[in-house]
């Protein structure tokens, strides 16, 4: 079975990364906000539940951008972002989605 | 002998607020990366400088050095092509691995046409290895040499080194005209 946190040592081993912490954290949308910014310097947010977003969703950092599409819907796979993170939703949601990370603080 | 060689990436860019992930390895014989540019190289002509049509990211190394964030602009067709400024980059390679990256496009929808934007690496392919430490040590060690020598040796140096700090002291204020000195 595919488990995450097991997937992120041996990821960050190989990338020859230290883990000083790991934590779950998460960003909780509300109505009429559509625009959020989640600091992220020096450590990993690994977004968890990418098939729960809107499609449509826009997450954009320092090292990595992803725009939810339909596709995203059947995978499991953890986004990483780093730097300044910005959460962009569309225009119509209808549900105000609550984004999960794994936070990994570096050495 | 250094060899410089250039290594290119091309991203197209084809809907509006797209995001472009792109991996590209480099070659192995390569042994560090000193400089980079990005520039748009095809698709928009515009009568008007733009500051920002994207950014780009890019770590290197199988994402072990995030080393590059950058924004793409875009010349005025009619202004004069600027010489090539790379940006300054110091990244040892380890062979075999990725460069790994983002392109995000951040044009106006009105205005946006497809376009490329090409990264241009440059890279040596021979590293510069400090003096080997071993080497060093031997450099370090004090030569076993007969003290009295040696005194002799530090105190004729010294002295030396003092005679001619004056002597070129003086011979300035003499020859204040920098005429040529004949002795």
């Amino acid at each position: 079975m595919y488990d995450q946190l097991v997937f992120i040592h041996q990821q960050l081993k190989q990338r020859e990364v230290g883990i000083e912490l790991q934590r779950f954290t998460n960003v909780v949308t509300k109505p009429g906000v559509s625009y959020y910014e989640v600091p992220a310097y020096n450590e990993y947010l690994l977004l968890t539940n990418a098939s729960a977003l809107p499609i449509g969703t826009r997450i954009i950092s320092d090292t990595n951008s992803i725009e939810i599409a339909v596709s995203q819907r059947t995978l499991v796979a953890m986004e990483e972002f780093s730097g300044l993170i910005a959460i962009e939703l569309p225009n119509e949601v209808q549900e105000y989605p609550i984004l999960e990370f794994i936070q990994i603080v570096k050495e | 002998m250094v060899n410089t060689r250039y290594n290119i990436i091309q991203i197209k860019v084809e809907s509006p607020k797209q995001i472009v992930h792109f991996q590209h390895k480099i070659p192995t014989y390569l042994k560090r990366c000193t400089g980079f540019i990005v520039k748009h190289v095809k698709g928009i002509n515009s009568e008007h400088c733009m500051a920002e049509i994207g950014w780009i990211t890019a770590s290197f190394n199988s994402l072990k050095h995030e080393k590059l964030v950058a924004p793409v602009s875009v010349q005025a067709i009619y202004a004069l092509e600027e010489p090539f400024g790379y940006q300054s980059l110091d990244v040892a390679l380890k062979p075999g691995q990725l460069l790994v990256g983002v392109y995000i496009d951040t044009m106006e929808e009105k205005e946006f046409s497809p376009y490329t934007v090409s990264l241009y690496l440059r890279c040596v392919a021979e590293n510069f290895k400090p003096i080997d430490p071993k080497i060093q040590s031997v450099f370090k060690q004090d030569i076993p040499v007969n003290p009295w020598l040696r005194s002799e040796f530090i105190f004729q140096d010294e002295t030396t080194t003092d005679d001619e700090i004056e002597q070129s002291i003086t011979t300035e204020q003499e020859n204040q005209d920098q005429l040529c000195m004949t002795n």
